[in-house]
Order: C-alpha cells, then sequence, then structure tokens
C-alpha cells in the first residue's frame, strides 16, 4: 500500500504556524514581487479569494475582509517542506518527495489499520512542525491521489485520512471522480474523453485498453491500470537529476533603463550559477527571456526569448554573464517598459562527462577555484556578498518588492521567533 | 535549522595541517570534536529557536534576551518549561497539571498563575530544552572568523 501525504494550503500554514492569533483565520501568500496571490487557506477561499488575480485589484477588499497577507518567503517554506520529509521519514521505509508540499510513502507491511496509520503521520507531522496535513491511502499512486482528494472532501467525517482499501470503496470513489481530476489528465484530454461520455474516472476505466493505449499512449494505460488497483508506477526515491535550471524573476518596478536591467540580469545569473555548482553540474545551453508587464495593458507590449548553445558547458559565474548578456543583445528593444528578466539554462551535466573543446580551451582550472573562493565567501558574509561588477550596486533600483515579508524564523538567526516571559 | 553541513565543515583532518617533519603521535586517535548542536538538539526535525523578552522567569534562570531551544517534539508535563500561546502573545512559563486544570507559573513572585483553560489547552506551542544565556562580557555568541590556521597552534 502506499500513502500520499499532503499539507493544507501549505504555504499559508507555514506562516501561521509562527502566527497562533491567525489560526482559524484567513491567510494569502502572494507571488515574487507581490504580484498576485498564488496561496488561500481554506478560510480565505470560503471568502471567495480569487487565485492568480492581479494582487493590487484585489488587496483593498481583502484587506477590509481581515485577510491576512503575506510575500511568499521561500526560505521559510523551503525549511518547512525538510520538516515535514524529514518527519515522515521516520514512519516510513521509503519516501518520494513530490513536491514541496506532497510526498509518497510507502505504508509499512506492518501496519495493519491504515485508517489509524494515516491518522499517526498526521498527528506526528502536526506535533513536530505545527503544519496539518492530509493522508490518502490505496495500493497505487493514482489512487492515493484519489484518496487524498477524497479527505479533503469531507474533511470533517474523513478526518483528513482516506484509505481505499477494498473494490467496494474504489468503485464508489471512482464514480464520484471528475475524469479532469484524475493525476495526469490534462484539459485538452479531459475535454476528449467528455466527448465520447467519458465523465467520471470510473467512466474512464471502463474504456477499452485499446482505445485509451492508441489515443492516450503507454501513459494512459499505465494510468488506467492505476485506477484499477493494479500498481505500475514505483516510488522514485531518488530524486532524477534536475535536467533545467533557471529564475523567471520580475523586477520591482517596470524597468526603461537597459544598464539597469543588464545589472538585475547579471545578479540573477549568478544566483542561479550558484544552484547550479551546488548541484554539480554544469550547462550546455541557455535561453535568455525578458518581458514587459503583462496586467498593464495599458503599456506596449513586448516578449522575447533566445537560446545560446555554450561553445564549453560551464558553471563560471562571468562566462554565464557573458553569454547571458550576449543574448540579452539579441532581443533588448528600447522603448518598453520590461518587467521580467531571467534565463533557463539545460543540458546539464556532471563536469567530468565533458570534453574539452579544442578551439576554446576551458580556462576552468583557476575558475573553478575562483568560484570555490567566491562561493565560500557568500556563504559566510551572504548572499552577492562578492560578484560580478556587472550585476552593479543598483540594486535597491529593480529589486522585487516583497512588502509583506514574514520573518525567516527558521533559517536565520537575527529573524528568529521573539517570545515573552 | 542549526546545523549547515555545507557551509561549514565541522571537522577538519587535522593531518592536513602539519608541517613537514614529525607525525603527530595523536594521528591515530583524532576524534571529532564535541558538537553542540548533537548534545543540545536531540530532534533537529521539531526543534525551533526563540529569543525571550521580560523577567518573568527570572529565578528559573532565564533572562530578558536569552536564547531558548524548543523541541515541538517532546510531551508537555506537570513541571516542563514551555512555550505558550496565550492572550495574544506567546510567553515562556512553568506548566503546572492540576487535577482538574492547568496553570502557567511564573518564575518570579511578581507574576501571579494563569489559567490554561480547555480552549487554550492545545496552545502549548513546544517544550522549552535549553536555555542559553550570554555571560555579562563576554564577546557575542557569534562565531569568529577562523583565519588560515597557524600550524604552532594546531598540534
Amino acid at each position: 500500500m502506499k500513502a500520499l501525504v499532503d499539507v493544507n494550503s501549505f504555504y499559508a500554514s507555514c506562516e501561521q504556524v509562527f502566527r497562533p492569533d491567525l489560526w482559524g483565520r484567513p491567510v494569502v501568500v502572494l507571488s515574487n514581487n507581490d504580484g498576485c496571490i498564488i496561496a488561500a487557506n481554506r478560510e480565505a477561499k470560503a471568502l471567495g479569494v480569487p487565485m492568480w488575480k492581479p494582487a493590487f485589484q484585489v488587496l483593498p477588499e481583502l484587506e477590509k475582509h481581515g485577510v491576512s497577507i503575506f510575500s511568499s518567503n521561500y526560505p521559510l517554506y523551503g525549511d518547512m517542506s525538510k520538516r515535514v520529509m524529514e518527519t515522515l521519514s521516520t514512519l516510513t521505509p521509503a519516501l518520494e518527495v513530490y513536491s514541496i508540499d506532497e510526498a509518497f510513502l510507502e505504508v509499512p507491511e506492518t501496519e495493519l489499520d491504515l485508517q489509524i496509520y494515516g491518522q499517526r503521520l498526521r498527528q506526528r507531522v502536526h506535533q513536530w512542525t505545527g503544519l496539518p496535513v492530509g493522508v490518502g491511502i490505496a495500493p497505487t499512486k493514482a489512487l492515493t491521489k484519489v484518496a487524498s482528494r477524497m479527505a479533503k472532501r469531507e474533511r470533517e467525517r474523513n478526518k483528513n485520512v482516506f484509505v481505499i482499501a477494498d473494490d467496494e470503496t474504489r468503485a464508489a470513489c471512482l464514480k464520484d471522480f471528475q475524469v479532469e481530476d484524475i493525476w495526469g489528465i490534462g484539459k485538452r484530454i479531459a475535454k476528449r474523453l467528455h466527448e465520447r461520455q467519458v465523465h467520471t474516472a470510473w467512466d474512464f476505466i471502463q474504456l477499452p485498453d485499446v482505445w485509451v493505449r492508441k489515443e492516450l499512449t503507454v501513459t494512459g494505460l499505465r494510468l488506467k491500470r492505476e485506477l484499477e488497483g493494479i500498481p505500475q508506477l514505483q516510488l522514485e526515491v531518488t530524486p532524477p537529476a534536475k535536467q533545467m535550471i533557471g529564475t523567471a524573476k520580475s523586477v520591482g518596478k517596470n524597468l526603461e533603463d537597459k544598464k539597469l536591467i543588464q545589472e538585475a540580469l547579471a545578479w540573477y545569473v549568478a544566483e542561479v550559477a550558484v544552484k547550479l555548482r551546488k548541484q554539480n553540474r554544469i550547462a550546455g545551453r541557455m535561453t535568455v527571456f525578458l518581458e514587459t508587464n503583462r496586467f498593464r495593458p495599458e503599456d506596449k507590449q513586448y516578449s522575447n526569448q533566445t537560446q545560446l548553445k555554450l561553445p564549453v558547458p560551464t558553471n563560471d559565474t562571468p562566462a554565464l554573464c557573458h553569454y547571458a548578456a550576449l543574448g540579452f543583445e539579441r532581443i533588448f528593444v528600447p522603448g518598453y517598459r520590461y518587467k521580467k528578466v531571467g534565463i533557463w539554462l539545460s543540458n546539464l551535466v556532471v563536469p567530468s562527462a565533458v570534453q574539452q573543446n579544442l578551439f576554446d580551451p576551458d580556462p576552468q582550472p583557476r575558475h573553478t577555484q575562483l568560484m570555490q573562493v567566491m562561493d565560500r565567501i557568500n556563504t559566510k558574509y551572504g548572499k552577492a556578498t562578492l560578484r560580478t561588477a556587472s550585476a552593479g550596486f543598483r540594486r535597491e533600483e529593480w529589486k522585487l518588492r516583497q512588502q509583506q515579508l514574514s520573518p525567516r524564523y527558521t533559517t536565520c538567526m537575527d529573524e528568529i521567533m521573539e517570545v515573552g516571559s | 535549522m542549526i546545523n549547515d553541513p555545507v557551509a561549514d565543515p565541522p571537522l577538519r583532518r587535522m593531518e592536513t595541517l602539519l608541517p613537514a617533519g614529525f607525525p603527530s603521535p595523536a594521528d591515530d586517535y583524532l576524534e571529532d570534536r564535541i558538537d553542540l548542536n548533537r548534545e543540545l538538539v536531540q530532534n533537529p526535525t521539531s526543534t525551533f529557536l526563540a529569543r525571550v523578552r521580560g523577567d518573568s522567569m527570572r529565578d528559573a534562570n532565564l533572562q530578558d534576551g536569552d536564547l531558548i531551544l524548543i523541541d515541538r517534539s517532546q510531551v508537555p508535563r506537570s513541571g516542563s518549561m514551555v512555550l505558550a500561546w496565550l492572550d495574544g502573545g506567546f510567553t515562556v512559563k512553568h506548566l503546572v497539571l492540576k487535577k482538574d486544570r492547568a496553570l502557567l507559573r511564573a518564575a518570579n513572585p511578581a507574576y501571579p498563575d494563569l489559567e490554561l483553560n480547555e480552549e487554550e489547552d492545545n496552545r502549548i506551542w513546544g517544550v522549552v530544552t535549553h536555555v542559553i544565556h550570554r555571560e555579562g562580557n563576554a564577546s557575542p555568541g557569534k562565531r569568529l572568523e577562523r583565519g588560515r590556521p597557524r600550524p604552532h597552534n594546531t598540534v
């Protein structure tokens, strides 16, 4: 048996752990740069908070209703996520971290009462981290997704844990489950299925294998088996190496000044380069992109991106900045107010796997050392203490707006909780 | 939270610091230096740090400005020092469990007992496991800059 554990309204719940005054109250979290609402807890959703709407359009209304608003505090969410995963791993032999707030677990064979096991998971995560989780238990991963939905649907009655262990329960759940909610079924496929009068997950598994295989490939067939209760997908205990890494960040203001955008870009490139080195990878390909503010229809709009193949794969900050600047020159057009700039790196490989290019010999040996020194200094004295000159000194003029930022309670000594006595 | 092995490896092999010459007779007996994280934090996953303001726990060796370690995984018992949420604020007190009720008791005669009623009884946030107090004129607890080690200091 497998279990899917997910944290209820993860970002909002992380904020609430350290703010008992907000327990049971509506909370929303804004995206980077406070652009739009990306998370809302149950209480906020009950008020009809619209997700993904530009924040400035709805904030006054929210404040009137007493909704607490937070900028996204990723250092906090990242650490709390780790704590949840660590807690879960004390109760299972195998764990797959599926996303920042979800994990698949192998249920130990010694667990006889699955409901009680689910409650134990919930209880321990809540006790250790303060976060509320829901649990879906079933024989296959796809069915745990269904069970997890059920656990939420009748939260009070199911006590946030739902078990699909026998065929009757499975059938009842699938008949009550919309086809577009099935794990891995996208909008487009769901529409086609509806046209064929396939409305529920139960309808879906009545389809002939041949048809599913032909229309939805082997992946669709695997999904059908999973919903039939026959395991097809194993837990991925060691995460697959990342294929891409990057940042798509907004700048805090709508920028026209080319030099300033370039500085922001160099800053972001340096951040990505650090991530790359931490994962011991070098990149062979880079995408640079640039975008105006979509939420300001009154402005002239422009967006573009360009790809560069790097002569020698690298994770060297100056080299990556150099190529990013080349790409930027290709796509920058003056006269627009830009809002978003960033890069993606792909073709990631381990450094030893790379052949040197005869015509562009690698300056790495010395640069590798330089980067090590730079990373060490920046770990010790703070991010970007040492940086390339291209990143400049005017961060205040472009940095992200994060006006509602909560303290980094668990990762920064100067921001830990203050308590009375 | 507290231990970041990437940023700062706790252990450096002394032998790499030795000048050419005589091998150290201690080389075969090297042990890890005592690690306060390991000594003080039984369960890092459930342990949080906070700074204390106020003097209500003065007589329990908890002073204004001290750091406390809070372990959420420990079960509060009568007599435990706990971090509780009461009347809109976090407060550190001793938990006193009576037959029919629970009290929060200060360690300072100037403060009366506080009733922890039914509704608030799940509002104990965690158990305080350690108090870290910086002594009067000692320099701040932050780690000192570690320069290049000088060989004559290391053996």
